[in-house]
């Protein structure tokens, strides 16, 4: 099944082709990293497929759907179910404690707190933090807060990931950890699109898209 | 590293002697390995038995540097063959991928191809190590495997580096 399928997509600031006829398509379940150098547009093609960013021209659609067709709200809310992100400084809420933090995509979809607990604490447990639930994130390390984020991601159960450099603040030991979890996730059937300038980074994935100024010019196949 | 294809690359340009190539190469490319004169006339010799390149005229005076060699159409599809393969990944020559984007570059070609191909191979093993890395049962197999890894990004940082600046590179080389 086609999770992500992006058709002579372009993205341009004035007159700066951020993204430029970038074609590509990503299957449910897949790990795949989009490299390339600063400024090459990675992190625009992330939020144009987040629905963040919107096309100059051609077409992006996230699990069959066309993000730009929709309307403001509308497109809000389908990000919020259908696409998780993680970024590379966390963006933990620092009052709240972890499984807190990982239940708040479920309040802005208007749950309430105490309703959400055994859904955050059962993620948790999936991202190897059961221990550290009512912990705040400066009582936490770099990758235990990834973690975090992680869970928060998962929390409305989308079938995309999103992560823009997830392991670009943590240590390479640690980096790898977080890497495998997210390659573990994609075993049970999550997409992630991760983007990444660390070759180290990028290997743990199924494969890469190679940004060079806007375009996708190196689309390794898969056998 | 390979004297055949330093030859052959070198003879493109024009028909040499054994001496102007030896001269030549060590100018051009004095970070590496020197060629010994035994070498490039054994190898000149070498070339001419299987067609690569051709004796065309002998000056006065003895020795093999008498000679001079041009380049034959076999030799420059022998070339081509070997500047556009990428070296293997699990153990790349890195000497020998710079002496590749020179060759290309000295004679015209477009080098961006091959480190492009190289960056391909190289992603390959790297998830390929990677995965073994995942799978290791032994701090020695995570090891090993990390050794691999680190230095196929530094490889990749070079090849992304030289990418940007083959332009300038060619001009340089070309002068």
């Amino acid at each position: 099944m086609t999770a992500v399928v992006a058709n002579e997509l372009s993205c341009h600031f004035g007159d700066i082709p951020a993204v430029d006829l970038a074609s590509f398509r990503v299957d449910q379940g897949e790990f795949v990293a989009v490299e390339g150098p600063s400024g090459s547009g990675k992190s625009t093609l992330l939020n144009l497929i987040g629905g963040l960013e919107a096309p100059t021209s051609g077409s992006v659609l996230v699990d069959g759907v066309e993000i730009a067709a929709l309307g403001e709200s509308d497109r809000a809310a389908f990000r919020r179910t259908h696409v998780g992100m993680v970024f590379q400084l966390y963006d933990l809420l620092p009052t709240l404690n972890a499984w807190q933090n990982v239940a708040v995509p479920a309040l802005i979809q208007g749950n309430r707190l105490r309703t959400q607990r055994s859904r955050a604490q059962e993620l948790l447990a999936r991202v190897g933090l059961s221990e550290r639930a009512e912990h705040r994130p400066a009582e936490l390390s770099g990758g235990e807060q990834q973690r975090v984020a992680i869970a928060r991601a998962l929390m409305n159960d989308p079938k995309l990931i999103l992560a823009d450099e997830p392991t670009g603040a943590l240590d390479s030991v640690t980096g790898d950890e977080i890497l495998e979890l997210m390659r573990s996730l994609c075993a049970d059937g999550q997409t992630v699109i991760m983007v990444t300038h660390a070759a180290r980074a990028a290997a743990h994935a199924d494969r890469s898209l190679q940004m060079v100024d806007g375009s996708v010019v190196v689309p390794e196949l898969i056998d | 590293m390979s004297a055949q294809q330093i030859l052959l690359g070198l003879l493109e340009s024009g028909p040499r002697h054994g001496y102007d190539l030896k001269r030549e190469y060590e100018a051009r490319f004095p970070e590496l390995r020197p060629l010994r004169f035994s070498q490039i006339y054994a190898t000149l010799a070498r070339l001419d038995r299987d067609g690569l390149v051709t004796l065309i005229g002998e000056s006065g005076g003895q020795g093999p540097d008498r000679k001079e060699y041009a380049i034959t159409d076999s030799g420059v599809s022998d070339l081509e063959t070997w500047l556009a393969t990428p070296l293997p990944a699990d153990e790349p020559p890195r000497g020998e991928l710079f002496l590749k984007v020179a060759l290309a570059l000295l004679s015209g070609r477009d080098a961006a191809p091959l480190l492009a191909a190289q960056r391909a191979l190289h992603m390959e093993q790297m998830r390929a190590l990677t995965r073994r890395k995942a799978a290791a049962t032994s701090e020695a197999e995570i090891v090993v495997s990390d050794f691999g890894l680190f230095h196929l990004e530094a490889d990749l940082q070079w090849i992304e580096h030289t990418s940007k600046r083959l332009s300038g590179l060619a001009a340089e080389l070309r002068r």
